[in-house]
């Protein structure tokens, strides 16, 4: 019997947690469709299902593509929710640490925000939290949706990879 | 019984630390997961007058290769040598389906049908590690879970391997219809090591939360299981999230205490 993120999916306590994932730390949830389960949720998971997406920390961003593409919903996306997706990513990503031993922190950037990138450093003392950051680009960022590992604290890398399915 | 009270986010160890200063609890167990980036030599340092024991969550041992395990079994092994804990645990639970998509909660394997392959992970695993490795009981959402005690009583056999037992993850799958918590009795009096923490009922399913007191039939059963139980160096860890209040969390270790002292009169 193979164990399906289809099968899992069916289990009310599934949708519950998606729904938890995907809208936790939305400003404005109040101003979103009133049924979010089913106007946004349901068929966002079709989409991401139908694209194979992992439901990794790119989920996030490719939630972000995909309410920019809804005729309904594209309204929604301004620098405020583009930001808060980009937030979220790192978020999770971060608390993925036996995934990623080595690197010290992650930069993002997406085409929806040229001017604005976000990283996060993990925290350097176990007393202080990961530091979520904001960088300002000189020069508007034209291309593909891209993220890079740093392995020296409080150094950027610029060797970019594309954001996974 | 020694009381242990779970570490996951920096926020919260003044609270661990004043807890354990004042004696109300006696040790802080580690969600290692989210400091596994730092030097454990740093760890130590913080804590140099704190008994610890080690929870690991998000490994994904059983998704993963000896390979690709070797470098993070070396990795905790060093948290291990600095911190010296008192035990070492895990759970086995799987993050991802068979093609590599994230699930969205993360579940049971099919104990029955994997039993071999699972057993075989989870030898390995402990292997790397080389300590005894505690592995904690699921909160059951699914009939995967059905077979869970069964599988841990085979497990059981190889003394490398231990149960943390979870008194709530336990009732959460009766409550779930899942599975009777009395499959686990006869298991728990083999069992040194336990969990309690709280739960929330959210469309008529029982789901582990931490983010609530202890059940008081939670409270109850514990209390009628340790009247039986005669191991010797027993803990307790109760479990609360990164948002505890000082208030609850003390209250909730005091019960434990009480109950534990009643049950041994």
């Amino acid at each position: 019997m193979k164990l399906t993120f289809e099968a899992c999916l069916s289990h009310p306590v599934s949708m519950h947690s998606l729904k938890h994932r995907l809208f936790n730390g939305f400003a404005d949830l109040r101003q979103w469709p009133q049924n979010i389960e089913r106007d946004v949720l349901q068929p966002f998971i079709c989409h991401a299902l139908d694209k194979n997406y992992t439901f990794g920390w790119s989920i996030h961003i490719h939630f972000l593509h995909w309410v920019d593409q809804h005729p309904g919903l594209q309204a929604y996306v301004d620098e405020r929710f583009i930001h808060e997706r980009m937030q979220a990513a790192l978020r999770d990503w971060v608390l993925m640490g036996c995934e990623h031993l080595q690197v010290k922190g992650m930069l993002l950037f997406v085409k929806h925000s040229p001017r604005t990138a976000w990283g996060i450093w993990k925290s350097e003392s176990a007393l202080q939290p990961h530091r979520l950051v904001k960088l300002k680009m000189n020069s508007a960022f034209n291309g593909e949706d891209a993220f890079a590992y740093s392995y020296q604290s409080n150094n950027w890398s610029l060797n970019l990879q594309s954001i996974p399915l | 019984m020694l009381i242990g009270i779970n570490w996951i986010a920096p926020q919260t160890f003044p609270l661990i630390e004043q807890l354990i200063h004042d004696g109300l609890a006696d040790f802080c167990e580690i969600m290692v997961d989210n400091f596994i980036h730092l030097d454990p030599r740093h760890l130590q340092k913080i804590c140099q007058k704190i008994p610890t024991a080690f929870h690991l969550v998000s490994t994904r041992f059983l998704e993963k290769d000896e390979a690709q395990l070797f470098p993070l079994a070396e990795h905790i092994r060093q948290f291990i040598d600095c911190l010296q804990p008192i035990y070492v645990s895990d759970h086995l639970v799987r993050f991802k389906d068979d093609v590599g998509r994230n699930l969205p909660v993360i579940t049971e394997p099919y104990y029955a049908l994997e039993e071999q392959t699972l057993i075989n992970k989870i030898a390995g695993w402990q292997n790397l590690l080389n300590t005894k490795l505690l592995l904690e009981n699921h909160a059951s959402l699914t009939a995967n879970g059905q077979s869970q005690p069964d599988f841990f009583r085979k497990l059981m056999i190889n003394p490398k391997l231990g149960l943390l037992f979870d008194f709530s993850n336990a009732y959460i799958a009766d409550a779930n219809k899942i599975v009777g918590r009395t499959a686990w009795e006869a298991m728990i009096m083999e069992t040194k090591h336990f969990h309690v923490g709280g739960f929330q009922v959210k469309n008529d399913w029982t789901i582990d939360t931490h983010d609530a007191p202890v059940a008081p039939e939670v409270l109850q059963w514990m209390e009628k299981i340790f009247k039986d139980h005669s191991q010797q160096d027993v803990s307790c860890v109760v479990e609360f999230d990164a948002k505890v209040s000082a208030e609850t969390w003390k209250k909730n270790i005091t019960c434990i205490r009480q109950l534990y002292e009643r049950a041994k009169r």
